[in-house]
């Protein structure tokens, strides 16, 4: 699909921080204190690394993210096992089965990555939202907007709200009377995945009561991800028809179409 | 009776001394500030001022007096019944229906901040900010329920306008309402808030 793109891209720096960070830090510690030290220091950032997959699948069952701390945990496996294999080539121990589990694991999750099925889809959404919209000019508002009505009951609001949460779409808050889908944008999930975030009022996010309506609220911050000021009113609406269009799909068993929609954007599977 | 002059009425009406200062008014022909004073132990300026209100009030008629010492003023009661009626309807907005058909949305960059109800489909309140720096002020407004659902639907800057009519009705407020609905319009047209096109 052949579109113009609306949002900013964040950095690609930041991708590749943690490993250049890691890979800088395991030569100076080999370089100094050999590689033992070396490899005990890099097992015990991976174990580190694995727990925030690991929260992600506990907070949204995204099976992929279990895949992703599993790799991260037969890496930690490898990276103690090995020194003592080093010196004496006899204490191999379960180091071939660490490995074995390492390289399947790392099939998995680069498969997973490249299919998207890691990605936070908030900024997916924002593009969705943002495709229909040529209209441009300063209207930003600080409120809600009311966009419509779509008839729901209380299991496809379940089913839905799974959806969204297990795809990474949005985070799920659910109220008395209704469910906020707070947008997965890049750089928000880490204080929802951590529970540090109890609230959604400063974030963007979209509202479905159980009587089917629909509100949306964007915040300037993420307004600003647009590359222009498109029409603020346009936005909101199609952003509560775009989430309205998911329900209805989603009511009809048929979610596949809606991960098919986003994967055609073909944004970066990495950021 | 007007509202301005209802109220100076009632200023003077709950004076806990008042009660006493109309039954020396009724019982005597007139009476000077200073005996009113005297016999209500009072200070005399306080009975000067009641006696002077109530004269703006054409309730009591002041008579100049040339003694042998120097001139006074003594007071007469005019009106030994009072009769206090306001007619509130006369605050009703004038002409609402006409007032339904204005457009209105959002006006950009207002310094205005709208707090959700709990339910979620409203708006609890509207808080403005007026100045900058150390001389910014807020203004906090507590809305209705029929106003928070009004304003709710309001739309954005630089949206299609909507007449108040349409947007109450999309906001299923009944016309029963649209006289809080003007008012709050009218308020946030004054503080910059709201733009009639």
């Amino acid at each position: 699909m052949f579109f113009e793109r609306k949002t900013k891209d964040s950095s690609m720096l930041k991708i590749f921080l943690i490993p250049i960070g890691v890979i800088a830090l395991f030569l100076t510690v080999a370089s100094l204190a050999g590689f033992g030290p070396a490899l005990y220091m890099l097992g015990v950032i991976y174990f580190f690394l694995s727990v925030m997959p690991f929260i992600t699948f506990w907070r949204t069952r995204n099976a992929g993210f279990l895949a992703l701390t599993l790799f991260l945990i037969f890496v930690f496996l490898v990276c103690v096992s090995a020194p003592p294999a080093i010196k004496d080539k006899s204490q191999t121990g379960l180091i071939p089965l660490f490995l074995v589990g390492m390289y399947i694991s790392l099939m998995v999750v680069a498969y997973l990555t490249f299919n998207r099925k890691l990605r936070w889809r908030g900024q997916e959404i924002f593009e969705l939202a943002a495709l229909p919209i040529e209209d441009i000019g300063n209207s930003f508002s600080a409120r809600p907007r009311p966009t419509g009505q779509i008839p729901i009951s209380k299991t496809e609001m379940i089913r839905f709200v799974d959806f969204m949460t297990k795809n990474l779409l949005a985070f799920a808050f659910r109220e008395d009377n209704r469910v906020i889908f707070v947008l997965a944008l890049p750089g928000k999930e880490t204080p929802y995945l951590l529970g540090l975030k109890k609230d959604y009022l400063e974030d963007t996010w979209v509202a479905i009561d159980f009587d089917g309506n629909i509100s949306v609220n964007i915040t300037e911050e993420d307004y600003l991800r647009f590359k222009m000021d498109l029409d603020f009113d346009q936005l909101c609406q199609s952003l509560g028809d775009l989430i309205s269009e998911f329900l209805e799909l989603s009511k009809n068993g048929q979610e596949s179409q809606i991960i098919d929609k986003m994967n055609a954007l073909r944004l970066n599977p990495f950021m | 009776m007007d509202f301005l002059t209802a109220a100076k009425l009632g200023a003077c009406l709950s004076k806990e001394y008042a009660e006493d200062f109309f039954k020396l008014l009724v019982n005597y022909q007139d009476i000077s500030a200073s005996e009113a004073a005297s016999r209500l132990n009072l200070h005399i300026q306080t009975a000067q001022d009641f006696l002077d209100a109530l004269t703006n009030l054409e309730i009591v008629k002041k008579t100049e007096v040339f003694e042998k010492k120097r001139p006074y003023f003594r007071f007469t009661l005019i009106k030994p019944k009072i009769n206090l009626e306001l007619d509130l309807t006369e605050f009703e907005k004038d002409n609402p229906g006409e007032g339904l058909t204005r457009l209105v949305r959002e006006k950009n960059d207002n310094d205005a901040n709208f707090s959700v109800a709990r339910s979620g489909d409203s708006f609890s309140g509207v808080t403005i900010w007026k100045g900058t720096g150390r001389e910014r002020k807020e203004h906090k407004i507590s809305l209705t329920t029929p106003q928070g659902k009004f304003l709710f639907h309001l739309p954005f800057p630089k949206a299609r306008a909507m007449t108040i009519a349409d947007i109450m009705e999309k906001a299923g407020v009944e016309p029963d309402y649209s006289t809080e609905i003007q008012d709050i319009v009218d308020e946030l047209i004054r503080l910059g808030v709201i733009e009639v096109l």
